[in-house]
């Protein structure tokens, strides 16, 4: 079976005992001995599983992984010396595993049979979100780049990150959380906090309905229902021609033209459940 | 300096705005250079003015005439009428709902008039993009005195007796707050503006932040010089962007001028501040919630003590107030604490600023000294409740507040007082409702507010408010039991007294006040399965009273489901099987005959209309 295993090397002698091991495990592999040959292969051929071996200066292998993990690879990293500071580095940067060199040939096993379960390889995880250009990725990194100094930066990155794409979906929130050097979970925590982040894509009109007291009182309720009869959507949910999405939102503060929808950058007021489509039509 | 013969002050606040003021703008600048006025007339885009409801609103000095309701099609008409034959356009004055009257003159108009402007001085005055009309009208007056002239033990003492509360809601004495910070010793201490309004039906804030930045950044000068602070940051609501905005384009003018940074005045005070945007979550507005925010985390709370005053924002001495607070230091600072004072009662000084909005005449802002009646509020200010509906009840406080009913109305509005009733002050929404508003519901509607927004770390809150909330729309639904409402009150108080932060200890306050209040109508729907205003669909049945109905039609044309029906001038009838219980018909009928019985009425009515189809069959076989 091939399994599509790319081994990553600095030291020759590592990379050939490692290449004998999965070949007698009835494996092939590919081997990389410096990154950028690496980073040249990742192009080329679509890899399962990518073993890195991590040096004593493992900067440069982190670097990689981060790299790596971001477009979706699922990485196990290999240390002759293994130590917490590596270990941590590595999984953070997005490694999944973090082995003991040599790794045997029952290790490789495990990895590469949790590799297949797993859905696809990092190119079908980034088809996932086909409307993420790279311009958008590499500006996502400028992003995290100005900003990870910054003590608590996490949340200006993400509401820079939503106004470039629109949405948070998981693979850029483990970007950011790689880029950041904080966990995934952190990530991830602070996204489903707050309502203002959304892990799903929006419309090109975002419809956002009042529920604010003064538009409660005054039948917001009817003008959500609605809208989402009518458009056959749900709240947070997209309609299927993606020209609109529906959001109930906290009080806007324009209590005085209640009830208040946004559509947009847009505030329409005094809305009406019989007068909401026909505003909407101005939206196309 | 060009003078100009004609000021026209265009509000640019969010509601006016949504309702037009740019082109509004746009066509008068063109017009006014049209007619070559451009020297004689200015036209300044000024921050939200308060009367949102008859928006967009112009205001034309010098001689005070006050616009409403303008369309960009009244534009020529003004110029001409108004700015080349001194003639006021009297179509767009003003009009008294109550007795029919135009008024002309902004300062005559009642909503205007029996206000007193302290921390919206400048509403409705100032370009807010503009330092130099802040300035003009004695902006950074305070600040200059505050930080040349005066010691921090010296600003303190004349905050303390002034005797300022914060106005975001807790009403914690401002002065105290500042002092306790400005004893602890440490390296860096911070300031922190807390403008990330979440009440629903409060939008004071965004008000002043929109309408005059500059307030809040001199304010929080002043309390950075008392503490010792020497960075702020303002925290906004992200569904704010117009604040956003202008709250930078203020702290960029700030520092060109040198009122923030380094050396501020020439002194060796050195403070400067940042703009953090919140991400929605109505929990950051707690204190120790919004700083974690600050942090880049979830923005839960966490157990006190410490106080923030000695670890607050990454564990350093801070101090947080509220966009009004800081709103009213400067004046007290350049009038003296005595002068704050001759305003409101003892123990709750100055003005305060509500939103009133629902069902009332006159939505908008205003701002009142304290220890005034509601009743003076809603019916002198408010104009009111609209459309000859009566008024039911009043919620103060938003979701952590409670509605208040007609017979405490003359309760006036100071912390203390309010509180007896089980409501609070708040940040200032003043919700009004009307006999057409269901109290069941509105509590469900607030607990669902919280319950979705408690943050999930105390158990009481997050699951008490869920149990809570499903009681309630069991009662609205007609699952509702005996007992029901004293397992909701007890319930109730084990929330309160086992939660952290003030969400989980407020969020039963909605509830506790409505069956204090209106506990007939919870009885009504649990034990006669009958929402009597007809909110509660489940609870309800819509019927014709054929003593009463003229026969005017007006329901059967509001009827979206073509249940009503009947001969012109003759009694109609609603045909049970077609209602859904819409209440379109109930609020259209001017003669109070549309009728909403118990539920169990409905199958009553129907087996009548059956029984009436029945009787009638025969006879049609007859002239057959």
């Amino acid at each position: 079976m091939d399994a599509n295993i790319l081994i990553i090397c600095s030291q020759e002698s590592s990379l050939a005992d490692s290449a004998d091991m999965l070949a007698s495990a009835g494996h092939s592999a590919d081997c990389a001995a410096s990154y950028n040959k690496a980073e040249e292969m990742l192009e080329q051929k679509n890899y399962r599983l990518l073993l890195v071996h991590m040096p004593e200066d493992y900067a440069d292998a982190v670097h990689f992984i981060r790299n790596a993990a971001a477009r979706g690879m699922n990485i196990i990293a290999a240390s002759d010396s293994p130590s917490q500071e590596s270990l941590r580095a590595a999984v953070m940067a997005g490694a999944k595993n973090y082995l003991k060199s040599p790794v045997s040939a029952s290790q490789i096993e495990v990895e590469i049979k949790k590799a297949l379960s797993s859905n696809g390889n990092g190119h079908a995880n980034e088809c996932k979100c086909s409307d993420i250009t790279p311009e958008m990725i590499s500006r996502l990194d400028e992003i995290v780049e100005r900003n990870r100094t910054r003590p608590g930066c996490l949340i200006p990155v993400l509401q820079e990150t939503q106004e470039l794409i629109g949405y948070l979906p998981v693979e850029i929130q483990k970007r950011i959380a790689a880029g950041l050097n904080i966990t995934e979970s952190e990530v991830h925590g602070v996204v489903s906090f707050y309502s203002f982040f959304t892990m799903k894509p929006k419309g090109k009109n975002n419809v956002r309905v009042c529920l604010g007291t003064a538009c409660y009182v005054k039948g917001a309720e009817e003008i959500v229902k609605k809208i989402s009869e009518e458009l056959k959507l749900e709240i947070g949910g997209m309609s299927e021609d993606r020209k609109f999405s529906l959001e109930t939102v906290r009080c806007v503060g324009a209590c005085g033209l209640a009830p208040v929808v946004v559509v947009g950058k847009d505030t329409l007021g005094d809305v009406h459940a019989n007068s909401i489509m026909e505003l909407l039509k101005k939206y196309d | 300096m060009k003078t100009h013969r004609i000021s026209v002050m265009l509000c640019g606040g969010t509601g006016c705005i949504a309702s037009g003021s740019m082109k509004l703008r746009d066509a008068m600048v063109e017009e006014i250079n049209k007619r070559g006025l451009q020297d004689e007339v200015s036209v300044v885009l000024t921050g939200c003015n308060g009367f949102c409801a008859q928006g967009p609103v112009m205001t034309i000095y010098p001689e005070d005439i006050f616009y409403q309701k303008v369309a960009v099609s009244d534009i020529p008409l003004i110029v001409e009428e108004h700015f080349m034959k001194g003639r006021p356009v009297e179509k767009l004055f003003y009009k008294e709902p109550a007795k029919k009257q135009t008024i002309p003159l902004m300062r005559e108009i009642p909503f205007f008039s029996l206000q007193v402007l302290r921390a919206l001085r400048n509403k409705g005055m100032i370009d807010a993009e503009k330092i130099e009309e802040y300035i003009a009208r004695d902006g950074y007056q305070a600040a200059a005195k505050a930080i040349t002239r005066m010691t921090p033990e010296e600003i303190i003492d004349v905050m303390t007796k002034s005797g300022l509360r914060g106005r975001g809601g807790a009403g914690f004495p401002t002065g105290r707050k500042w002092e306790e910070s400005y004893r602890v010793q440490d390296d860096q201490k911070y300031i922190l503006c807390n403008g990330d309004e979440g009440d629903p039906g409060a939008f004071m804030d965004r008000s002043i932040m929109e309408g005059d930045p500059h307030v809040v950044l001199e304010g929080m000068i002043i309390g950075a010089k008392a503490i010792g602070a020497t960075k702020g940051y303002i925290y906004v609501r992200a569904e704010y962007p117009l604040a956003v905005h202008r709250l930078q384009v203020a702290i960029n003018q700030a520092r060109e001028r040198g009122l923030l940074g380094n050396n501020i005045f020439g002194t060796d005070f050195c403070f400067d501040i940042e703009i953090y945007q919140g991400a929605g979550a109505f929990v950051c507005g707690e204190s120790t919630a919004l700083m974690t925010s600050i942090e880049g985390k979830r923005g839960m709370p966490r157990t006190r003590p410490p106080q923030s005053a000695h670890k607050g924002l990454w564990q350093k001495p801070t101090v947080l107030n509220n966009v009004e607070t800081y709103a009213n230091v400067p004046l007290i600072i350049l009038n003296g604490p005595d002068w704050f004072r001759n305003l409101g009662t003892e123990k709750s000084t100055g003005t305060k600023v509500f939103a009133l909005s629902g069902a009332i005449n006159n939505i908008g802002l205003i701002e009142v000294p304290m220890g005034i009646p509601l009743r003076q509020i809603i019916y002198d200010i408010g104009g009111g409740v609209p459309k000859g509906r009566k008024f039911k009840a009043v919620q103060l406080g938003g979701p952590s507040g409670g509605c208040i009913p007609e017979a405490l109305l003359d309760t006036p509005v100071t912390f203390e007082d309010i509180e007896k009733t089980g409501a609070i002050v708040g940040s200032g929404g003043l919700v009004v409702m009307n006999d057409l508003n269901c109290m069941v519901s509105v509590a469900k509607f607030f607990l669902e507010f919280t319950a979705d927004e408690s943050c999930g770390k105390c158990t009481p809150c997050r699951v008490g408010t869920t149990v809570m909330l499903d009681k309630l729309i069991d009662i609205t639904e007609g699952r509702g039991k005996p007992g029901d409402i004293e397992l909701i009150q007890s319930l109730s108080y084990d929330i309160i007294n086992t939660s952290l932060c003030g969400l989980g200890q407020s969020a039963p306050n909605p509830v506790l006040t409505t069956i204090q209040y209106f506990r007939d109508e919870y009885e009504s729907h649990i034990n006669e399965k009958w929402c009597k205003t007809g909110v509660c669909r489940d609870l309800c049945t819509f019927y014709i009273d054929e003593q009463k109905c003229i026969g005017c039609g007006a329901c059967a044309r509001a009827c979206p489901q073509k249940a009503i029906t009947g001969e012109k001038k003759k009694p109609h009838k609603l045909d049970q099987k077609l209602c859904i219980q819409c209440r379109a018909c109930y609020e259209t009928c001017k003669f109070d005959s549309v009728k909403i019985g118990p539920r169990s009425m409905r199958e009553e009515l129907m087996m009548e209309e059956e029984k009436e189809l029945a009787s009638e069959e025969p006879q049609t076989v007859e002239t057959v």
